[in-house]
């Protein structure tokens, strides 16, 4: 199905809290999937893949990523963590100051990301991945094209993906009521 | 030079009483939309109409502007009374619409047919801005339709007592069931201020309840058959019926919230400044006053909060009328003196109302701050360099209204918001006779911030805060929020949205200000009913007409 942007955001942001998920992660999840979805990545896929995998090994993208740009470093060494596309949009926000770019590599992909959202990845496919061990992101000097980011109006989310993260999503809602239906507003 | 001083305390703008008390005024969505389309003289054109003698059809209407086409596409069909619900669980309409970007073609109305009239349960695309539905103002509708079908205009007290043939009960955008994010569009002049898209979705629909109700009474009525009289037309709206899905935007999109209240409130100091009332300006504002007065005059309500406001409004204006009488404009800085009296000698709807009406004479002075309306809402970064002391000292200083807050009794947390299964709407909830707390959504931010302090608290001061971030992960949302504060004072609503007093109304109220809305008629604490539009012109009449003083009704001699 296509679906906006905002839908995106709001539906991973949903999952991931129906998933048991704090807030805070929750809405990285949403933003990182939207802006994958914004460059042509498969955001919603990745998101829903990560909610899938039961557990927090300590290998959540999102919360690894979050640790490092609270600390303002990233691993010097290569580390391992689900879905690493996840993390990038999230890097590049703190780490692509100062005319830096983040770049990521895993199993012979390299992931280029910008301040602007501007996301490439010389293998799109390798890129996507949702396992991947000997991940290093490094922020390097970069001087900047001036070229002009294309953002997807509509992207195209495989129904099994959107069901999945539905799914997740149904457990952040609370089920209906006659008490609830009185709260709800206008009756006529 | 503007001077943009003593801009008013936050704690004394965002509180619920006041916000629920504000009045819609000249950087109101609907004027800043009416104001641009007769700037750039755009033009108007019923393109399609395609509707049977019972109502049955659709029809497009075409808004050309100096770039761009845009289109209401209408579809209208023949409801039974009996599943006519105004509620957001409601799964049938009178009418429903989208704005497409451009004219649509043959196959896009067929795309849209198929979508269009099953609103959330369709899909819509990314050549669509807005989707929005209405239903029949049952009793007026039918009385217009029996009247012209006679030859005959309807009754002008009773159009002007309801107000309109149509009420949206919800008007989508921004991405809502695949039609384009606001980003799409956000670069376009004519949708730079904020909910244009939504407003000219709705100021469309307005022209065709009109045209809707005329085709009927001619098909009819035949030659006997006449067209609804222009002043009596300008006296229909659009109604709208507005719940608890609004009330969470304004917590949701503090920047926005903080842009709309500091655009006015910058407004309010510009004219408060200014070292002399010219005469124009002065006549201008009483005209105004008197028309606000036969406004409040003609605001029923039935809701038990709204009638006492109201009868507080018509004294205030009575109060500030006869104060007028007496009142030196020739001292210095005369707009400022009189909203200094207002202060103690008006309530809050008084106040409120004299704030529009001291922006009136002064669209010179301040339309130009209708630029500054929206804001781009990028996704925060959280800044950790801190540490846990500086939280707490951060906290203090931009938080203090939060930590004020009493929050240990029930009755401080006896609500919270939640998400309903069904429909996926808004809702609110008894804390503590309701199942489904544990899914609360995070709109109580006054609780959040407390949570936050106690936690802060139990943690060394030295601490990193990267590290009480990594330790406490379900505070991490309201560090991000808070730290949006320092450049957005205006972004909270300060006060206890968990209360067990807490009216909603007084959220949507403020939103509905915003909009361009008066006369607002709560229907319960958490619904109302507005006008939109009415008084306004109608498309055809903006070239030739004053686009922007329809706000209130007219009085004689003014």
């Amino acid at each position: 199905m296509i679906v906006s942007l905002g839908e995106v955001e709001a539906m991973v942001r949903k999952a991931a809290r129906g998933a048991g998920w704090p807030w805070g992660h929750a809405e990285e999840l949403g933003a990182s999937a939207r802006a994958l979805c914004a460059a042509g990545f498969p955001g919603a896929a990745l998101a829903a893949a990560l909610l899938d995998a039961h557990g927090d090994d300590g290998t959540c993208p999102i919360r690894q990523s979050a640790h490092w740009c609270d600390t303002r470093q990233l691993p010097d060494a290569s580390v391992t963590v689900r879905c690493p596309l996840l993390s990038v949009p999230l890097l590049a926000t703190v780490f692509c100051s100062d005319n830096r770019v983040l770049q990521a590599r895993w199993d012979g992909a390299m992931i280029t990301a910008d301040a602007t959202g501007h996301t490439c990845a010389d293998d799109p496919h390798r890129a996507a991945t949702t396992g991947a061990r000997g991940i290093k992101f490094t922020a390097v000097h970069h001087t900047p094209a001036s070229q002009a980011v294309a953002r997807a109006v509509g992207v195209e989310v495989q129904d099994a993906n959107w069901h999945a993260l539905d799914r997740h999503a149904q457990h952040s809602y609370v089920p209906a009521s006659e008490q609830s239906r009185m709260g709800a507003g206008p009756t006529d | 030079m503007h001077s943009d001083t003593a801009l008013r305390d936050p704690n004394e703008v965002t509180h619920l009483a006041r916000l629920g008390s504000a009045h819609a005024h000249r950087l109101s969505f609907m004027r800043v939309l009416l104001r641009r389309l007769k700037r750039e003289n755009w033009r108007f054109s019923r393109h399609r109409f395609e509707i049977d003698a019972s109502g049955v059809g659709r029809a497009v209407y075409l808004a050309a502007g100096p770039e761009r086409t845009y289109a209401l596409v209408a579809f209208a069909h023949d409801l039974p009374d009996e599943l006519r619900s105004d509620r957001v669980i409601a799964e049938a309409w009178d009418t429903t619409f989208c704005l497409h970007d451009g004219v649509p073609t043959d196959a896009d109305l067929d795309r849209l047919a198929a979508n269009v009239p099953k609103q959330e349960a369709g899909r819509i695309s990314g050549r669509e801005l807005s989707l929005s539905r209405a239903n029949r103002s049952v009793r007026l509708f039918k009385t217009v339709i029996d009247a012209l079908s006679r030859g005959q205009q309807p009754d002008a007290d009773e159009l002007m007592r309801v107000g309109y043939l149509m009420r949206t009960t919800a008007v989508y955008g921004s991405g809502k069931f695949g039609a384009a994010d606001r980003d799409a569009i956000a670069g376009r002049a004519e949708f730079t201020s904020p909910f244009q898209v939504e407003l000219l979705n709705v100021y469309l629909i307005r022209a065709f309840t009109v045209d809707l109700v005329e085709h009927m009474a001619m098909a009819r009525g035949g030659d006997n058959a006449v067209a609804l009289d222009p002043a009596l037309r300008r006296t229909l709206g659009v109604g709208n019926s507005t719940g608890l899905g609004m009330a969470p935007f304004l917590v949701n999109h503090p920047r926005l919230t903080h842009a709309w209240l500091h655009a006015r409130e910058t407004a309010l100091a510009r004219v408060r400044a200014l070292p002399t009332a010219t005469q124009q300006g002065v006549e201008t504002f009483v005209q105004f006053l008197r028309r606000a007065q036969r406004n409040a005059d003609t605001w029923h309500s039935e809701h038990p909060v709204q009638q006492p406001k109201i009868a507080s409004l018509v004294a205030d204006l009575n109060r500030l009328s006869h104060h007028l009488d007496s009142f030196d404009w020739q001292i210095a800085q005369p707009w400022n003196a009189l909203w200094r009296w207002a202060e103690s000698a008006l309530g809050l709807e008084g106040q409120e109302q004299l704030l529009a009406l001291m922006l009136e004479p002064h669209g010179v002075l301040v339309d130009d701050l209708a630029d500054r309306l929206s804001t781009a809402e990028p996704f925060p970064a959280l800044d950790a360099r801190g540490t846990v002391g500086s939280l707490q000292a951060f906290l203090d200083t931009h938080y203090a209204w939060a930590l004020s807050i009493d929050h240990t009794s029930d009755t401080s947390r006896a609500r919270f918001w939640y998400v309903s299964e069904e429909k996926l709407e808004p809702r609110l909830g008894e804390r503590f006779d309701e199942p489904g707390a544990e899914r609360e959504q995070p709109l109580g931010i006054s609780w959040q911030i407390r949570q936050l302090a106690e936690a802060l608290a139990a943690c060394d001061p030295d601490l990193p805060l990267a590290d009480f971030l990594a330790r406490h992960p379900e505070h991490r949302h309201t560090v991000r929020r808070a730290q949006l504060a320092p450049q957005h004072p205006y972004m909270e609503v300060r006060d206890n949205l968990l209360d067990a007093t807490m009216l909603p109304i007084d959220l949507l109220r403020v939103k509905l200000a915003f909009f361009g809305a008066n006369r607002f008629d709560p229907r319960s604490d958490r619904w109302l009913r507005i006008t939109m539009f009415q008084h306004a012109p109608y498309p055809h009449e903006l070239q030739a007409g004053e686009a922007d003083d329809w706000c209130y009704p007219r009085v004689a001699n003014a």
